[in-house]
């Protein structure tokens, strides 16, 4: 025998560096594959000055997203496959036919912060420079418009100040309207981390509910909805009166302190006691705030979807601003208002003018040069001269029939915009629908007439920007299935058909970068123009430089190849003067104001674990752990006067559309608000999609809805019963009848939360479920209306579990059940655990021999060894054949062996 | 015979009387008494819930003899097999044989026990018309020819209907059960419990008319053919009845012993006779009858303990539970199986198991075990008990014990 040799193992393959897709952090990830098979491991990336290494659990989860499962992965026409070739021609000659017969406004483009700004490039470009309109909207429309034009009214342009550094520099954070534990958690681990290391550091957070980001905060201000532009137009009467403004910097770098400040004397001006109660807050802790504000330099005022998403969400933004201009807090170490976004490329979108109000690279319709500049930096042959239609306009003007031709790209507004059965049915009714989508079978998929398959994130590449204006590389670790392309090859494809063949022959995202970096250098020079969005220091960046690249902030110039961090130092602005501008500001009160009908404020917002739609995150059972179902949150005294207790399923109906979820009491809330999650879709809840309570409100300036104030009315919606169910057959369907359902996908089993108002009725069931047949196992309970039943496959694993009772709690502890599904035959224990909901391993007594006193044969061969030799000694020590005696010749038997 | 001791006589070699002997022993009645035994039938003590068995050859006489003549001799009691008694004499204490023969009595033991219903139908005389109670009925379907492809059918899907089923089926015969109910072994089990049983016992080749009566009996000497009550005609080759018991109590009668169905005792065994007594099957109290071994059983510890003079509880009736095996399953059953009440069924099929148990105001009504009745033991006390069963440990009920006190925890 020769020596045994081992096998040797493949070299582990480098991990790939790229950029998580999910929120405005924009954390650097390291994909590592595992050895075994398609796999990957997500770790975060040291070198990444988003995060340093950390990933937050969706990061730490994107290896568990990958499976194809639900892809999109063929392009289709009416739900007919089609060739590749066959979609780009119906797509292109689709748009042309509109634009011929109705003009180019008849077209729009739905887009998306998940785009890469490659991608985003040309589908600007396409349609502004080449289709001739500006209906482009992008989802982030619904998450930071109003951020943009807040920054662009003070500084005139759309430049976030400050890095993430400054959230561990300042000494005072103040958080308004972001709950950004759940929401940016990576920042939220930087910024109390630094707390931790200096406790002087002091936490306001300014929100009307208590979230888990007030764990942090020393002080929680919990304003009444809507009042933030009043508390912060105090705020600037207060440092005004109390001599805490920057008299300096207000001189020479802004204009408007003195209107702004009247403004903001004249509404909220008042004694301390007033302004307390009209924000719902305790005067001394308003004092306490304000006291803070004014004697800390380095201050950061960190503000999300709470400030933006509103009807004067532009407003509010600038009474942030406001008061960080009149104390000088801005360009300097530890300050400045900082808005984070909440998409992966929503920056990017901005960048290359993605917004229907934005023309290019940080470049507006206002100004007729810039269109000009655009257009003979395209040689676009018809370009747009005004803005186009905001997202609600646009799906507006979808839905009155104007616009015939809508392409939508990577999002899912049927769920996610407000007023959504109004979306739903805009897009039903429109001419043509085109949805390039990742997934197969979204709310928006439902209602597209041809659909191009996507490339995924790890499919793809290209930069994003995230909120601290870093660009960074997001790489693609593996091919794309299918017929999947990137969204930018499908864009230039479809141009190139519509004869734009020239402007459109991109090979590479790097050559789409490259000539984004063009434009953004065009005729910016400081003497024709001067813009912020500069990267004209990456004009001669290789094809390889840009595979790797690493994460820069822009402005990117000669001067600063390495990018600038912060912006703002010199005190200059991108205004005409140069001056930042502070804003007038008239506190304005939410659309809707509760009534005996509608008592209640709905605010929405994300979960901790799940991701916008939940296309991705719901691929890992892992992310549903956290909530598997939409939840009303409610405060304990409401529910107490609703008669709901934690669990019970509600209806909140608004005047647009109804919901139905369960109740999670949450005495954080104030009582008359109550919160729901924006995450659950038509695919998975059958009654969870928020946003069609929502109505179409929007800040005037800057078109974001107000999806976060929304008043509702609360009944119980009676369930007869409760049910879980488990089962094999992912393409399970309730029967359209049931009241209730949410879909949620487990490793071995799709789970089904279920319920009805009508009892359960197991023939009923079984007639709707023909396939299953009879249960092989059952438990019930008439009296308590409890049943199991499972549904058993020919080698004994499970096919099928459902549990039924009158009522369920909302942590279901039952998430051992899926775990049995990975067996291949249940044991008698396990059996039994699974109807008895208790694993307990019962004593094996072996095949039973005395009936009367059941005793079994490992009982008997025991005693035997212990010396019982005869029927009679047998009898003696274990009762067995001492009754009826039937079993005496086989213990007989048994003894004679 | 010279002894002054008085004469114990004991009419029946049954499981009634074999208990009885067995806590005769236990009390050291040979001491007292001069105690005879007399069977009609010739083997000693066999245990007759195992005639299936006998049938089926699975078991042999001697392996389920608990009482052979051999123990009886040990034990220093006479025992006179194959004697009939035709008469007593109350008055002069005395009993007289088929053969004539003479015995007195000081105490007189009757452990008659019962006999099968007799169908009322023309035929039911025939050749191959049988019974399924003792060793004769057992050599006489033993005869019966396997090779020939015509059924035999039992009429009833009672507990003896189904034992004789399966030991005919176990010999290889081809068996049709007809009965009455819509479904098996309607006295113990629910409609769920009976379709499952009857479904194990069709996998072992047994066949199931339900919901029928016979209507005719076809044949002049041997039986041929039957004709159901909804006009379906099935050739056969023999018939068993196994319709239900009834007391032998005859010689009771006779004797001028109060009698109803059965021989009228009272809550000590006694009969309307001084000096004799009666139990088992061929007794009756409070104008209830006995088929199951449970109560039979008590009554032997009690009669042992009257005649034996020691201070003993009083007979009572009480719920008794069904234990069995029937084509090999295990079957549990106690109180009404059609019991209104709160109910719990836990069901596995593929295990052959079913269990329901019926709460009333939260105490165990009622109970049906079939498959594993592990288990069966603890439910039937937890009702003799009237144990009041909190809400949170209900379900936990149907997975025996164990479960049931982690549910309290």
């Amino acid at each position: 025998m020769g020596r045994a040799a081992l096998a040797s193992r493949p070299a582990e393959s480098a991990p790939v560096k790229t950029t998580c897709p999910y929120c405005g952090v924009g954390c650097g990830v390291l994909m590592q594959p595992k050895s075994e098979g398609e796999s990957w491991q997500a770790i975060g990336d040291a070198s990444h000055p988003a995060n340093f290494g950390k990933l937050c659990v969706k990061g730490s989860a994107l290896g568990e997203t990958l499976d194809l499962t639900g892809r999109l992965l063929e392009p289709k026409i009416k739900g007919q496959t089609v060739s590749v070739e066959q979609a780009c021609q119906a797509v292109a000659e689709g748009l042309s036919r509109v634009i011929q017969q109705y003009g180019p406004d008849a077209v729009a483009f739905y887009v998306s912060g998940q785009l890469l700004t490659e991608d985003y490039y040309v589908a600007n470009k396409l349609i502004k420079g080449f289709i001739g309109t500006a209906n482009i909207d992008t989802n982030s429309r619904l998450c930071m418009a109003s951020a943009v034009v807040g920054y662009k009214r003070a500084f005139g342009a759309d430049a976030v100040p400050c890095s993430y550094e400054d959230l561990e520099q300042a000494d005072l954070l103040v958080l308004v309207g972001s709950n950004a534990a759940w929401a940016h958690p990576i920042l939220y681990q930087r910024m109390a981390q630094a707390k931790r290391e200096q406790p002087h550091k002091k936490v306001v957070v300014i929100d009307p509910r208590r979230t888990a980001t007030c764990d942090l905060a020393d002080l929680h201000l919990a304003i009444k909805p809507g009042t933030d532009a009043l508390l912060f137009n105090g705020l600037l009467a207060y440092l005004a009166k109390h001599n805490h403004l920057d008299t300096e910097f207000i001189i020479e770098h802004t204009e408007g302190l003195v209107l702004a400040l009247d403004q903001a004397e004249q509404t909220a001006g008042h004694d301390l006691t007033q302004l307390a109660q009209a924000c719902g807050v305790d005067e001394a802790d308003l004092t306490q705030f304000f006291d803070w504000f004014a004697n800390t330099l380095r201050t950061v005022s960190f503000y999300s979807q709470g400030v933006n998403q509103s009807t004067s969400g532009v407003d509010k933004s600038n009474a942030i601003i406001n008061v960080h201009l009149a104390t000088g807090r801005i360009g300097k170490v530890g300050a400045g208002p900082f808005s984070i976004t909440g998409q992966p490329n929503a920056m990017g979108g901005r960048e290359v003018g993605g917004l229907a109000n934005q023309l290019a690279a940080h470049m507006d319709f206002n100004q007729p040069e810039s269109i000009d500049r655009v257009a003979r930096f395209w040689r676009a042959p018809k370009m747009a001269q005004q803005n186009g239609l905001k997202a609600v306009e646009l799906f507006e003007a979808v839905h009155r029939g104007e616009i015939k031709a809508i392409w939508i790209m990577h999002t899912n507004p049927v769920v996610s915009m407000p007023d959504a059965d109004f979306v739903r049915d805009a897009l039903q009714a429109c001419e043509l629908v085109i949805v390039s989508d990742n997934m197969a079978d979204t709310d928006t998929t439902r209602c597209a007439d041809i659909l191009l398959p996507a490339a995924s994130w790890g499919e793809k590449d290209g930069t994003v920007t995230n909120s601290d204006r870093h660009i960074s590389r997001q790489r693609a670790f593996r091919s794309a299935p299918g017929l999947a392309q990137a969204d930018w090859w499908w864009i230039c494809q479809v141009a190139q058909k519509m004869g734009f063949t020239e402007a459109f022959n991109y090979q590479t995202p790097y050559q789409i970068f490259m000539e984004h970096v063009a434009l953004s250098a065009f005729e910016n020079d400081g003497v024709i123009s001067r813009r912020d969005f500069d990267l004209s220091g990456l004009l001669s960046l290789s094809e390889q430089d840009y595979q790797q690249f690493a994460p820069t902030p822009w402005p990117i110039t000669a001067k600063q190849p390495q990018g600038q961090a912060r912006l703002f130092a010199d005190g200059q602005f991108f205004t005409a003067n140069r001056r930042a501008k502070l804003i007038p500001i008239t506190p304005q009160s939410p659309k809707e104001t509760p009534s005996p009908l509608y008592p209640f404020v709905l605010n929405t917002g994300r979960y901790r674990d799940q991701w916008h739609s939940m296309t991705r995150t719901a691929k890992t059972p892992r992310l549903l752990q956290h909530r598997d179902e939409p939840r009303l949150s409610l405060h304990p005294d409401d529910a107490k006067n609703l008669g709901l207790a934690q669990g019970d399923l509600a209806r909140v109906g608004s005047r647009l559309a109804q919901v139905v979820m369960p109740v999670e009491l949450d005495a954080g809330l104030v009582t008359g608000q109550v919160f729901a999650p924006i995450h659950w879709t038509g695919v998975y809840a059958k009654h969870g999609r928020v946003d069609s309570l929502i109505p179409s409100h929007t800040d005037p300036l800057s078109g974001q809805p107000e999806s976060k104030h929304a008043v509702v009315t609360i009944q119980a919606w009676s369930a007869a019963y409760r049910a879980g169910f488990w089962t094999k057959d992912t393409a399970w369907q309730p029967d359209d009848a049931l009241g209730y359902w949410v879909k949620v996908p487990k490793a071995n089993a799709m789970f089904w939360h279920l319920a009805d108002k009508k009892a359960f009725d197991l023939a009923h069931w079984q007639s709707a479920n023909p396939q299953l047949g009879d249960p092989d196992l059952r438990l019930e309970d008439s009296a308590l209306g409890t049943a199991r039943f499972a549904w058993l496959d020919a080698q004994g694993g499970l096919k099928a579990v459902l549990f039924v009772a009158p009522s369920v709690d909302l942590q279901a502890p039952y998430d051992w059940v899926s775990g049995l599904f990975d067996q291949l035959s249940l044991s008698q224990n396990e059996r039994y655990s699974l109807l008895s909901g208790m694993a307990i391993e019962q004593e094996d007594v072996g095949a039973i021999i005395c009936s009367c006193f059941q005793v079994g044969d490992k009982t008997l061969r025991v005693a035997m060894a212990q010396g019982c030799d005869t029927v009679q000694k047998l009898g003696e020590k274990t009762c067995a054949g001492t009754n009826c005696g039937s079993c005496i010749p086989e213990l007989k038997a048994l003894l004679a062996l | 015979m010279s002894s002054a001791k008085p004469k114990l006589c004991i009419i029946g070699l049954g499981m009634a009387s074999m208990r009885l002997l067995d806590e005769l022993v236990k009390h050291r009645a040979t001491e007292q008494y001069d105690i005879a035994v007399f069977s009609a039938e010739a083997p000693a003590g066999y245990n007759r819930i195992m005639l299936s068995y006998l049938l089926t050859g699975e078991q042999t006489l001697a392996s389920v003899t608990s009482h052979t003549p051999e123990w009886f001799a040990q034990q220093g009691i006479d025992l006179h097999l194959g004697v009939k008694v035709t008469a007593i004499d109350t008055t002069q204490q005395r009993f007289t044989t088929e053969t004539g023969e003479v015995f007195c009595y000081d105490r007189l033991v009757l452990a008659t026990g019962s006999n099968a219903s007799r169908i009322a139908l023309p035929g039911a005389d025939l050749a191959g018309v049988h019974c399924f109670r003792d060793l004769q009925d057992v050599a006489q379907l033993n005869d019966l020819a396997v090779q020939d492809a015509r059924p035999v059918m039992v009429l009833g899907a009672g507990l003896l209907g189904l034992e004789a089923a399966y030991g005919l089926a176990g010999k290889g015969h081809r068996v049709m059960v007809v009965h009455r109910s819509d479904r098996i072994l309607s006295q113990q089990l629910d409609a769920m419990a009976g379709r499952l049983l009857q479904k194990a016992m069709e996998q072992q080749g047994i066949e199931f008319v339900l919901q029928r009566q016979l209507a005719e009996i076809q044949g002049t000497h041997q039986i041929e053919a039957v004709r159901l009550n909804q006009g379906e005609a099935f050739e056969v080759k023999a018939l068993i009845t196994a319709v239900g018991i009834q007391p032998n109590s005859e010689l009771a009668k006779q004797a001028g012993l109060l009698v109803n169905r059965g021989i009228v005792v009272n809550n000590a065994l006694e009969t309307s006779q001084p000096a004799i007594y009666a139990l088992g099957e061929c007794c009756e109290f409070e104008q209830q009858t006995f088929g199951l071994v449970a109560p039979i059983y008590r009554q032997a510890t009690i009669l042992a303990a009257t005649l034996m003079q020691l201070p003993t509880r009083p007979f009572e009736h009480q719920l008794s539970a069904t234990r069995l095996k029937v084509s090999g399953i295990e079957v549990f059953s106690f109180g009404d199986p059609n019991q209104l009440g709160d109910q719990l069924v836990l069901q596995d099929p593929s295990l052959g198991l079913y269990r329901k148990v019926v709460l009333v105001d939260g105490v165990i009504q009622s109970a049906i075990l079939l498959g594993n009745t592990q288990d069966a033991n603890w439910l039937f006390e937890l009702h003799q008990q009237q144990i009041k069963i909190d809400n949170s440990q209900r379900s936990a009920l149907l997975f025996g014990e164990a479960y049931y006190e982690r549910a309290a925890a």
